[in-house]
């Protein structure tokens, strides 16, 4: 490994748990989740000579982590069914929050969900959502009232089901 | 006293907590070691691809190389002659000036000046 592959290798250790976080939300498996990161790490290790300043590389990376999640989701590949198993095992916890909280998000039409993810998972503003995912601006804005609405619905849902 | 108001993006309180509290810290050690190896492997695949564009781009070249030379010659064959003979014909008034004693005096007075010029005529 030269040096620069070491200094990627670097940026990669101290960037997976954001970007595979953020694809856990948008997947909710995490073995796709941890495919699509490494698929991403990958095509930015491939591509970094085109990112005109360092500074960006977060974002960018993001980015590309979200096209290819965007890519495999219009591929119409079906999900994977929510963990009982593991529900089961947690049923009032953190985890069970998270299958909750996921299950809820898998719900959501794919261009909802990444608006929603980008925006509660990431902290991202409507208009860096618009640029991340080539959605117009106005569309992103109405995801994410709508998104939010029907997301509350169903965790209202998962909540009364499972006691909380 | 400092107030944070919320400008542009109205965000749901109660979801910004769950998806704070979905976010867990992955362990990193094997999805590094498969990063790594597929770091690896992809290198791998870019320098056989580049081989493999170097290697078509040295046999395109070999076939390609004979008719350019050959063309390339005929051309420069072409040129030659054509310059050569527009040069012959334009410099036959001026050669025979050159070779004429007002000439040969010219030559040596010009030959004098840029030897002075140059300071090739100062002692040392």
């Amino acid at each position: 490994m030269n040096g620069d592959d070491a200094a990627y290798g670097e940026l990669v250790r101290r960037r997976q748990d954001a970007i595979r976080n953020l694809l856990r939300r948008l997947t909710r498996e995490a073995s796709l989740a941890d495919d699509l990161a490494q698929q991403a790490f990958i095509q930015g290790w491939e591509s970094i000579r085109t990112l005109r300043s360092p500074g960006a590389f977060g974002g960018w990376l993001r980015k590309l982590a979200v096209n290819f999640w965007l890519q495999h989701a219009r591929s119409g590949r079906p999900e994977v069914p929510l963990e009982e198993d593991l529900r089961a095992e947690h049923p009032v916890s953190t985890v069970s929050r998270r299958l909750d909280l996921d299950a809820a998000l898998a719900q959501l039409p794919h261009d909802v969900r990444v608006c929603i993810v980008l925006a509660y998972n990431e902290g991202m503003s409507h208009g860096e959502i618009s640029q991340t995912t080539s959605i117009p601006l106005g569309t992103v804005k109405s995801h994410i009232a709508r998104g939010s609405v029907r997301l509350r619905e169903l965790l209202h849902a998962y909540g009364d089901t499972h006691g909380q | 006293m400092l107030t944070v108001t919320r400008m542009a993006n109205e965000l749901d309180d109660r979801l910004l907590d769950l998806f704070s509290e979905a976010r867990e810290t992955l362990p990193s050690a094997e999805f590094m070691q498969t990063f790594l190896a597929r770091m690896e492997r992809a290198r791998r695949v870019q320098s056989m691809r580049r081989m493999a564009l170097i290697a078509v781009l040295g046999v395109l070249a070999a076939w390609i190389m004979p008719s350019v030379l050959a063309s390339t010659a005929s051309a420069v064959q072409a040129v030659q002659h054509v310059v050569v003979d527009a040069v012959g014909e334009q410099s036959q008034p001026y050669a025979a000036l050159i070779i004429s004693p007002a000439g040969w005096a010219v030559s040596m007075l010009i030959g004098f000046l840029v030897l002075l010029r140059t300071g090739a005529l100062r002692r040392r």
